[in-house]
């Protein structure tokens, strides 16, 4: 049985189906088609330098955070300072230890004035 | 590169370059592998443009599998008859649930003729015959009597074991045999 199946068998393989030159181009435009969208997916995944906002640029403008740390410590202190301030006193009364002190800033005007 | 510098070059290797961007080892590989694709199809689904369909479609699955590739893990070669074997499968299901044309019937037209002739003739009668035959007896057969792979590897292809592969082929043959027995007077093949 081998024998006479191998005489069909020989006769197939020698009548193998050739591709046309129509496929191979198919099947290549195919392999290129494939490559240009991988080629095209890679750069579309590609990391892109961020870009900078509208803070980015004003803290870049003053000189970064270190700059920026600086301005904030000042403004800090500034308010503190506007809170915690003792309430304003009668011009020339200052106190120390608990002693009123009155400071006269223009004493030759008033002895100017006694003596007229 | 030109196609004649890869010819020594392995089908795994030739995916890799392509894979990284070369697209002569993609026209390297289209050359070396149609053929084989082609004439795979073309046996088990006697059609020649329903072959083609199959061919451009498996070659394109391996275009796209070989970013993916596990190197090492199966030929190139086997894969892709495997691809193929699926594709015809499924091809040959949606025959059985179209509406049945008739059959064309074999054809003897190389009763008188000369050698070249009768040897169409038989690869024609054997392409019937094949056409007969179950789906798997039939991939079988192909496998080992046209493509020449071994047991071991057409297992992997049809995703059976070896044992399978070997009853497939046997009682392949013998419906072969039988069938052809038929026409052995109008091909003349016991005048070799």
């Amino acid at each position: 049985m081998d024998d006479e199946l191998d005489l069909f068998f020989g006769a197939a393989r020698a009548a193998d189906a050739v591709p046309t030159t129509d496929l191979l181009m198919r099947i290549a435009a195919d392999a290129d088609a494939e490559a240009d969208a991988r080629a095209a997916e890679a750069r579309a995944a590609a990391p892109r330098a961020p870009r900078r906002g509208v803070w980015a640029g004003l803290l870049a403008a003053v000189g970064g955070w270190p700059a920026l740390a600086g301005v904030m410590t000042a403004s800090a202190a500034g308010f503190w300072i506007g809170f915690s301030a003792p309430e304003p006193f009668a011009d020339g009364v200052s106190w120390l230890n608990d002693t009123a002190y009155v400071s006269d800033y223009l004493p030759s005007y008033e002895l100017a004035t006694a003596l007229e | 590169m030109p196609f004649d510098a890869m010819s020594d070059v392995s089908d795994e290797a030739l995916l890799v370059l392509y894979a990284n961007g070369d697209r002569a080892a993609a026209r390297a590989l289209t050359v070396r592998l149609t053929p084989r694709v082609l004439g795979y199809a073309t046996r088990v689904l006697a059609d020649a443009a329903e072959a083609e369909d199959v061919a451009q479609e498996a070659m394109l699955r391996l275009w796209r599998i070989a970013p993916e590739w596990r190197q090492g893990e199966a030929k190139v070669s086997t894969w892709l008859y495997r691809v193929v074997a699926n594709l015809c499968t499924d091809r040959l299901r949606r025959r059985r649930s179209a509406p049945l044309e008739e059959a064309e019937e074999p054809v003897d037209e190389a009763r008188d003729a000369a050698r070249q002739m009768q040897d169409a003739a038989r690869a024609r009668a054997l392409s019937d015959a094949l056409a007969s035959l179950p789906e798997r007896q039939r991939e079988a057969v192909v496998l080992r009597h046209l493509e020449g792979m071994s047991n071991p590897e057409i297992a992997e292809v049809m995703d059976v074991s070896v044992e399978a592969v070997e009853s497939l082929t046997a009682r392949g043959k013998r419906a072969l045999a039988a069938r052809l027995a038929a026409q052995k007077d109008a091909l003349g093949y016991e005048d070799d």
